[in-house]
């Protein structure tokens, strides 16, 4: 049987990068995101090219009200649900003393909040299942190297990690695993603003001498969502290409 | 009638209780098996059953048999 998967931010860069490994597996998505117009060129491509069951729903993830009419469609048009994929988010820049409190705020449903109950609606189906399912949340590698000028952003995605560690032991039981990527540095539109002088300066920190590409983190999500990944729960991987390594805080 | 037999079965399947069990008075963290990971089973089966998406206020107040027919009533559900 096809796996049912849910995308949030899935016209994003690696959203919509995890939405294309998925659909040449042959699943069956419910992908979301805020531009309807967007979801629907990426349905279109995706059942043009894979012939897979491709669904949309509307899912802005500030919105608390979004998330029960987007669940309700998994009900609908999935019949259930094996898969979260969390990418919705944006990256927050600003010094400490220039964070606004609407901001802050917005970083902590943007990331947190909404990835708490994203995890109680799709647990609720995951639960039916007898294998169980998979979530997998986005982090970021200044989540625990830290980063000047991204303390709201990094306080955010570091919450992810109590998130992570604490629903794999509570939804373990039912064979729900949840799994966290750290992305490093990865050329999506969430950093096309950086010059070309600043990436490449990045690209030299890593020990691979070069910038992450979308696919490179879609791919570890596709695999720990995957059967070949049964017995991982409560980690965080990240992909960064040695980043963290090189600046000594793995 | 019907609907009160599919939640009782609900409940049988959710708890791993016996039928005789669910009466009006049972109720959440009273019964051994009604612990907080069963409850999320049983939010699962009674939507799976009968195709709602309960409210996060209604999954903390179904506390018991009897407050779980109340609250389905919302949903249309008549018992």
């Amino acid at each position: 049987m096809a796996k049912r998967v849910f995308i949030t931010g899935a016209t994003g860069g690696i959203g919509k990068a995890c939405a294309r490994l998925y659909a040449a597996q042959g699943a069956s998505l419910m992908l979301t995101g805020r531009d309807s117009t967007k979801l629907s060129e990426l349905k279109s491509q995706l059942e043009d090219e894979f012939a897979v069951k491709v669904e949309t729903a509307i899912l802005d993830v500030n919105q608390v009200d979004d998330f029960k009419p987007a669940f309700m469609q998994v009900q609908k048009q999935l019949a259930g649900l094996d898969i979260l994929v969390n990418c919705a988010g944006t990256l927050y820049e600003s010094s400490l003393m220039t964070s606004k409190i609407e901001d802050i705020q917005l970083q902590l449903q943007q990331h947190l909040t909404s990835s708490i109950l994203l995890a109680q609606f799709a647990s609720r189906f995951m639960v039916r299942n007898t294998h169980g399912g998979s979530m997998i949340f986005i982090s970021s590698v200044v989540a625990m190297q830290g980063s000047a000028g991204q303390s709201v952003y990094a306080c955010a995605k570091s919450g992810l990690h109590g998130l992570t560690k604490s629903l794999a032991k509570e939804l373990g039981t039912q064979q729900i695993r949840v799994n966290l990527v750290e992305p490093g540095f990865i050329e999506t539109a969430l950093v096309e603003h950086y010059s070309q002088d600043k990436k490449q300066q990045i690209a030299e920190q890593t020990c691979l001498k070069r910038l992450g590409k979308a696919d490179d983190v879609a791919q570890l999500i596709l695999f720990l969502t995957s059967d070949a990944a049964s017995y991982i729960t409560g980690q965080n991987f990240a992909v960064d290409g040695g980043l963290t390594l090189t600046n000594g805080t793995h | 009638m019907a609907k009160l037999e599919q939640l009782k079965t609900a409940f049988v399947t959710a708890l791993g209780i016996e039928d005789s069990e669910v009466t009006d008075s049972l109720a959440y963290s009273e019964h051994a098996k009604w612990d907080s990971t069963a409850h999320m089973v049983l939010i699962a089966e009674i939507e799976s059953q009968f195709e709602i998406m309960l409210d996060t206020d209604d999954i903390i107040d179904m506390s018991s048999f009897a407050k779980a027919k109340e609250i389905l009533a919302k949903y249309e559900l008549e018992f």
